[in-house]
């Protein structure tokens, strides 16, 4: 139900970025845009940016700590599966949703821009998603070990919430800069070598060392989730 | 029983309910506000690029960029959102809202100390700012006006009760597991976006932007102080309409549904 609303909802709002696109553009920059610096600057710096990441800790939420909080967690234990299987199964699917939204706005921008007389060049949209769809699995993974952490329906996205905008912060401090990459500018490509902002599009190749890095940071997260929840009391 | 203790108990049962939620954003908003005050010299000493929000020259306007209309105040916004989920549908999930129901109380009290409950909170988070900030800059040599925190609080509580109220129909509406949070977020995110549209440009429905009374902040003659225009009370008033139907609407539902 999540992953539907979220993937319904992007691809609307993606949708409606590139049909009002003359007034989206005069609503984000007194001077005219070229047609990708506006899509750069609404979709993958601006708004739908924040809400993806946002949908990427609600689809990391749930799991053995809410259920028993629901008093189901005993029937779903009873199951002949190992609690790994059983986390190792919800991160699976959860990475793959998050990864299915990431890849929303690559099907969506350049199919549609044509219908308007522009054109979105899918290998921009496509390295995107593979920004997006990395550093999803890095906020679906802090997610995750926050519902495993906190049984509270609603303590789980707050501290995930919390947590996200203490990294951005972080990151953005002197001396932490220096080791912490900030991940909503990897995501954008602001400040970033690949990136040009000035024709809003990807000009060099794709960060993979930093890339490698941020899944490693997801791995470990979900591993620490796993540990934990092997440990549990239910 | 008496009818003063049993709203009481809703009350205690409320505020026991969302006291995480209302400690871990109070906390935050709480650390940005002290940080941004307390640290702001060595901020600003700091060596080479400043962090986002402290560029500006003087201290009234970084307050503003990092707190009023920046940081703090989508965190705000965000977080209210929060402060409005809860309530008997999400009780139904749980199998106690039969024990809640059997309570003597109506469905109404049960609904409007939710409400109460919520508001307050809400007034809390909002006042944060206006408690911390001109009287902790006094310890570090500073001044920030009264005026002026007074002036943001109430634009903040004006925008925050509206997405509470929102938050709080979409969790009388929605009974999946953060179904409503994700509907409520999806609105939130709605009103932006739609506030981009050609057509609704000169209503500047956006009310994150008032909030932070974004374009239309001035400087003082000196050139010192980073002012706010005059309160938007007709705007406030407005808010406070979305959010009294919003509300009126959820408890009209509630009323009538079968748990």
């Amino acid at each position: 139900m999540r992953f539907l609303l979220s993937a319904i909802a992007l691809a609307v709002i993606c949708a409606s970025f590139v049909f009002f696109h003359r007034d989206a553009s005069s609503g984000i920059s007194d001077e005219p845009l070229s047609y990708p610096v506006y899509v750069w600057r609404i979709t993958y710096k601006g708004y739908l940016r924040e809400l993806f990441m946002i949908l990427a800790i609600l689809l990391g939420l749930g799991g053995l700590t809410r259920e028993r909080d629901l008093r189901t967690a005993g029937f779903t234990l009873a199951l002949p599966v190992s609690r790994w299987r059983l986390l190792a199964t919800r991160t699976l699917v959860g990475l793959g949703q998050v990864v299915l939204l990431a890849t929303l706005p690559a099907i969506v921008m350049p199919l549609l821009s044509p219908l308007i007389g522009q054109a979105y060049p899918s290998s921009q949209a496509w390295a995107f998603t593979i920004l997006w769809a990395t550093v999803g699995s890095l906020i679906f993974a802090m997610a995750l070990l926050a519902s495993v952490l906190f049984a509270g329906e609603f303590t789980a996205p707050v501290v995930a919430i919390l947590g996200l905008a203490a990294y951005s912060f972080l990151a953005d401090m002197r001396p932490l800069e220096r080791y912490l990459t900030d991940i909503h500018d990897v995501m954008s490509g602001i400040n970033m070598p690949y990136f040009a902002e000035r024709t809003g599009t990807l000009t060099g190749p794709l960060p993979w060392a930093t890339l490698f890095t941020v899944l490693l940071a997801a791995a470990a997260l979900i591993a620490v989730g796993a540990r934990i929840t092997s440990r549990q009391d239910f | 029983m008496g009818e003063h203790s049993g709203i009481r108990m809703l009350l205690f049962k409320a505020w026991r309910e969302s006291r995480a939620r209302f400690f871990l954003t109070a906390a935050t908003i709480g650390a940005l506000c002290t940080g941004v005050v307390l640290f702001n010299v060595q901020i600003q000493n700091n060596p080479g690029q400043p962090l986002r929000g402290f560029q500006a020259g003087t201290y009234t306007e970084q307050v503003y960029d990092f707190i009023y209309g920046g940081t703090a105040k989508g965190l705000f916004a965000l977080l209210m959102l929060f402060f409005g989920l809860g309530g008997l549908l999400r009780e139904q999930r749980r199998g106690t809202a039969p024990f809640t129901l059997a309570l003597p109380v109506t469905r109404s009290e049960i609904i409007v100390t939710q409400i109460i409950v919520g508001v307050v909170e809400v007034i809390a988070i909002a006042a944060l700012p206006l408690l911390l900030i001109p009287g902790l800059s006094r310890f570090v040599g500073r001044s920030y006006p009264v005026s002026e925190s007074l002036h943001f609080a109430l634009l903040w509580l004006g925008g925050g009760l509206m997405v509470f109220a929102l938050a709080f129909l979409c969790s009388v509406l929605f009974a999946g597991e953060y179904t409503a949070l994700l509907v409520a977020f999806l609105g939130l995110f709605a009103v932006p976006l739609a506030a981009q549209l050609r057509m609704l440009q000169p209503y500047r429905v956006n009310f994150l932007m008032t909030m932070g009374d974004f374009g239309t902040m001035h400087w003082n003659s000196e050139h010192t102080m980073f002012l706010p225009s005059p309160m938007p009370w007709m705007r406030l008033l407005v808010f406070l309409g979305i959010t009294v139907t919003l509300l009126r609407v959820a408890l009209g539902i509630t009323k009538r549904k079968d748990f």
